[in-house]
């Protein structure tokens, strides 16, 4: 039985916390690895636990209007916005103890010199905003059909910024973010 | 497929090229690449070596058990190693109904039960902000689990091992413990030949319920698997799967069904027989307990020297490996009020922390008149520093029988202490000292952060609650209480406060939804919201029928009390006064609830003088109700059924040198009795703008002779008919309103008083006759005399045994003549 199958009838059975942790235990390690995309390895984590929460949280209501996996994506998505706008986050900076200490934290998180190949892609996927992250990472990384991928950034909360999220819109989006990219890499050098 | 060799959009053939169309498809996968993380250590990060707990600086990971992972630490208070135990972070997500506090605690309970040198030694417990933890000895060797993958054990050294384990189990289950989970990882082989049985996170109490199927599926016995009774046969079971492995290897398909027997050379015939019937899949068919499996053992125990076989056996090289748990010396074995540990007895930190829970689990689900505060004392006996006990123990002094002064030590002690405190304790700590210096704002903003910091833990919603209710803001209190009976559905108290304010505010259609929801629970717990719903609806025969059902089914107190209540709302007194008489006998745990029931019972029926001679006895009986402001406050209000200013003054004054701020509460009655002065000289103490100030100032000006002030007592009191101990304001305003001559708004508020469904409190034993009498009055003059009739007949029926002098009874009889019942 596939993931959604396996959720399903367990929630079928009553069983809401054995389909939380299956659908964690399914989809977590990517949902982990998207949120440390988006907020950073420190704060990752935290903002994991907040989507497991609401996973958690919000399973036994789930509609299945979408797949489980765009459904996982979406409350990670919107836990990572969560999290960033929250203002007790932005305050609490971590303090290093020390200026060697941060040398060594900024060193050992980036893994590279300055002005290498790398350390240019990461201030390139710095340029972009959440949305256009998520867009990259579902599409490309995750292989994700468009009809998914709007469902992970659609949902209630567009509706009620009065956005349409919809394929044929992602799919232009998507076209104008390459061009972007591009544009970009070329004027670093990363691509010719 | 790794991201950088995917097609970016699907559409772009991705080569490794640095220029060209796959340049971009390369790029973006590049950009698009989030390989998965593992999740168990992305939570257990912040526990990473170098980490500080306390005092525990977290020096590497030892491995992750079933239920924890596992960190040598170092305490750096007493310089040594131990073996720090995280409640696995990654179980929160399953943590539903068995939340990781709810594991820990059993943890801890079982275990502190436990003191057997083959059982692993816990030393403490506490709650980090990454969650619970334990601290047990550091041993270092290595599990069974980790043996067995070099293959199986000679004989004598399984027999040995076995032996062991078994007699670990016939220890704990001789304390009622039974460990559930046994299996070889769960087995310790420390370095110097000893054996540990490790983590008893399953152990439950004999008979004492737990999680259908939660051990591991390759140890468990047919009864356990079906979630069927399990009894020590369970853990015989295990131990001889144990045992097979032990002799025969790991098996193959570990999760699989469990052997029948032992097959294959090299084990004694005996052995093999033995562990056939230990794996009997017929309960009745193994040993009849740890004990008889024990013995069985022994008889087939080789006569080689034990150490030599156990030296032999471990071996040098797993000096090396370290895991978890070792023993750790009494930390706070200081002898004190009691006596030092007997011996075998858990250590004190442990036993503290026990008391704290069950003082906990009391204050959250108190049953009316248990005194809660005896466990959180005999914790802080145990370990007068641990803060959470004095905060339970200020807490529930707040509204059981403390001074303020006494409240305020207790907090304070706990400010001393409150390094040792969580996040969330030394933020409920605060809240409590925000709210005992007055600063109320304050505190109900500390209790509203702590709501939204843990919106899932029922406590603060509840005190926010509280905190709202004793400042008469029912409207605000309201969802906080909802909010702890959603998250509690069986909180006795959250349902009591919550049924009041719905039905003090006349919310009949919200309170019915509730009474629906607490009619849809099993058990006695529910039916006290259901009772007391029903008595705010006006349906006390239901109140009355839900009360005799919780108690049928084994309800507490809370149910009798319900029971007590609808009983004396119908005026059923008699009944009352013979089921409170034990209740206030000498050895009864709730004397006070006895007497205040009695001295209420004399003032319905109008033997005022004999309801205070209870409340002496009171006093009397048992001495330091005299220094307790709950006790002056009722007295008080009792007193007030007299009538008599200057004895209530009196009242007030002794109760104003304990806790101003609720001799305060009295000034709109004493200002009701005429006593102005000393009625603005104890409103002083009002916080501005609250019902009581706002009750005091009406009613004195309209005793100054305000024409306008009754009209606003009348808005006052219909906005918030009730007030938190006090007389209710809807009370004073219809009494001065009858009294003023408006008989029609009399009537409108009295009537409302007399559904109000406080029968115990002590106000409602003497203002109930008055309203009777007032109401007959008032329909007379309204030319209403069946009405009037019907209550001066009620108020004769229920004075008849009155004492003869009281001027209320001639008042009452001269009405009933006026409307033509005499």
């Amino acid at each position: 039985m596939d993931v959604d199958g396996t959720v399903r009838s367990l929630l079928a059975g009553g069983d809401a916390d054995g389909a939380s942790t299956a659908a964690i235990e399914a989809h977590g390690p990517a949902i982990l690895g998207y949120v440390c995309t988006l907020v950073g390895d420190d704060d990752g984590p935290d903002v994991f636990s907040m989507f497991a929460e609401d996973l958690w949280r919000g399973l036994p209501a789930f509609r299945w209007e979408c797949t489980l996996r765009a459904w996982a994506y979406r409350l990670a998505y919107h836990a990572a916005a969560r999290f960033r706008r929250d203002p007790y986050r932005r305050r609490a900076q971590r303090l290093p103890s020390s200026a060697a200490s941060r040398l060594a934290a900024s060193i050992a998180a980036s893994g590279m010199s300055p002005g290498s190949r790398r350390d240019r892609l990461r201030r390139l996927r710095e340029t972009l905003d959440a949305e256009d992250q998520t867009l990259l990472v579902l599409r490309v990384d995750k292989e994700m059909e468009w009809e998914e991928i709007a469902a992970v950034l659609g949902g209630e909360g567009a509706e009620r910024a009065g956005r349409q999220v919809t394929s044929a819109g992602l799919r232009k989006r998507f076209e104008r973010l390459k061009d972007r990219l591009a544009e970009l890499a070329r004027a670093q050098g990363l691509i010719d | 497929m790794g991201a950088r060799d995917r097609a970016a959009g699907g559409s772009e053939a991705g080569r490794d090229a640095p220029a060209g169309p796959g340049a971009l498809s390369r790029l973006l996968g590049e950009l698009a690449d989030t390989p998965d993380r593992d999740v168990h250590r992305a939570w257990a990060r912040s526990l990473a070596p170098g980490a500080t707990v306390g005092r525990f600086e977290i020096v590497r990971e030892l491995g992750q058990g079933g239920f924890g992972v596992v960190f040598e630490a170092r305490d750096r208070e007493l310089k040594r190693l131990v073996a720090f135990k995280a409640v696995r972070p990654g179980a929160r997500t399953r943590a539903a109904t068995e939340s990781e506090e709810a594991l820990l605690r059993r943890e801890a309970d079982a275990v502190a039960q436990l003191s057997h040198p083959n059982i692993v030694t816990l030393h403490d417990v506490g709650t980090c902000e990454d969650g619970p933890y334990l601290i047990l000895e550091l041993l270092r060797g290595e599990t069974l689990a980790q043996r067995l993958q070099r293959g199986p054990l000679p004989v004598r050294e399984a027999v040995r091992v076995a032996l062991a384990v078994g007699e670990a189990l016939v220890h704990a289950h001789g304390q009622g413990v039974l460990h559930r989970d046994l299996k070889p990882s769960n087995v310790f082989l420390t370095g110097d030949g000893r054996v540990k049985v490790l983590d008893f996170g399953l152990a439950h109490f004999f008979g004492a319920g737990g999680p259908a199927g939660s051990g591991t599926p390759g140890y468990m016995a047919p009864e356990q698997r079906r979630g069927g009774d399990e009894d020590a046969r369970t853990d015989v079971f295990a131990l001889g799967i144990l045992l097979h492995e032990m002799l025969a290897g790991p098996r193959k398909a570990a999760g699989g069904a469990p052997p029948r027997r032992l097959e294959g050379p090299g084990a004694p015939a005996a052995l093999g027989a033995l562990v056939e019937r230990m794996l009997d899949p017929d309960p009745a068919g193994r040993p009849r307990d740890a004990a008889a499996a024990v013995e069985a053992l022994r008889r087939l125990q080789p006569s080689a020297p034990r150490r030599l076989l156990a030296v032999a056996a471990v071996g040098a090289t797993l000096l090396l490996a370290v895991a978890a748990v070792a023993v750790l010396a009494l930390r706070h074995a200081t002898p004190g009020p009691i006596a030092g540990p007997a011996p075998g007895a858990p250590p004190a930190t442990v036993e503290a922390y026990r008391h704290l829970f069950l003082g906990e689990q009391c204050a959250a689900r108190p049953v009316w008149g248990q005194d809660c505060s005896v466990e959180f004392r005999r914790a802080l006996e145990l370990d007068p520093t641990l803060p959470a006990a004095r905060l339970g123990l200020a807490v529930w002094l707040r509204w059981y029988g403390g001074t303020v002064a006494q409240q305020r030590a207790e907090i304070a002690e706990a400010m001393r202490h409150r390094d040792r405190a969580t996040q969330g304790e030394r933020l409920l700590i605060e809240a409590w000292a925000a709210h005992l210096d007055g600063r109320e704002e304050d505190a109900i903003a500390a209790f509203r952060a702590i709501a939204a910091r843990w919106p899932g833990d029922p406590r603060a919603f509840y005190e926010l609650g509280d905190l709202l209710r004793h400042r008469d803001e029912l409207e605000e209190a309201i969802p906080a209480f909802e909010r702890a009976v959603a998250l509690d559905p069986e909180s006795a108290w959250a349902m009591a406060d919550l049924a009041e304010a719905l039905g003090a505010l006349g919310r009949s259609a919200d309170l019915r939804a509730w009474v629906k929801r607490w009619e849809a629970l099993p058990g006695p717990a529910a039916l006290h919201g259901v009772s007391l719903g029903r008595g705010w609806l006006g349906d006390v025969g239901g109140a009355a029928e839900a009360a005799r059902r919780a108690v049928a089914l084994g309800g507490t107190l809370t149910a009798q009390e319900d029971l007590l209540a609808a009983l004396t709302f119908s005026g059923n007194y008699a009944e009352v006064v013979e089921a409170s008489r034990p209740l206030a006998q000498r050895g009864s745990p709730v004397r006070r609830i006895g007497y205040y029931a009695l001295a209420g019972m004399d003032a319905y029926q109008g033997r005022r003088r004999a309801g205070l001679a209870q409340l002496d006895a009171l006093r009397r009986e048992v001495p330091e109700t005299a220094t307790e402001s709950v006790y002056l406050g009722i007295r008080a209000d009792y007193v007030l059924g007299d009538g008599d200013a200057p004895a209530v003054w009196a009242e007030a004054r002794a109760l104003q040198s304990l806790d101003p701020r609720a001799a305060a509460d009295l000034a709109p009655s004493l200002a009701w009795l005429g006593d102005l002065p000393h009625a603005a000289e104890l409103a002083r103490s009002l916080r501005a703008g609250s019902l009581q100030a706002e009750t005091h100032a009406a009613v004195a000006a309209h005793r100054r002779g305000d024409p306008a002030a009754l009209d606003r007592l009348r808005a006052v009191a219909e906005r918030t008919p009730i007030t938190t101990w006090r007389v209710a304001p809807l009370f004073l305003y219809g009494d001065l309103a009858a009294r003023a001559g408006r008989d029609a708004d009399a009537v409108r508020a009295l009537e409302r008083v007399e559904a109000l469904y406080v029968p115990r409190t002590m106000w409602r034993t003497w203002a109930h006759a008055r309203a009777l009498l007032l109401l007959a009055g008032a329909y007379e003059r309204l030319g209403d005399r069946e009405k009037a009739r019907g209550a001066a007949g009620r108020f004769l029926a229920e004075w008849t045994r009155a004492d003869p002098a009281d001027p209320l009874l001639a008042e009452g009889r001269a009405v009933a003549r006026r409307v033509g019942l005499r």
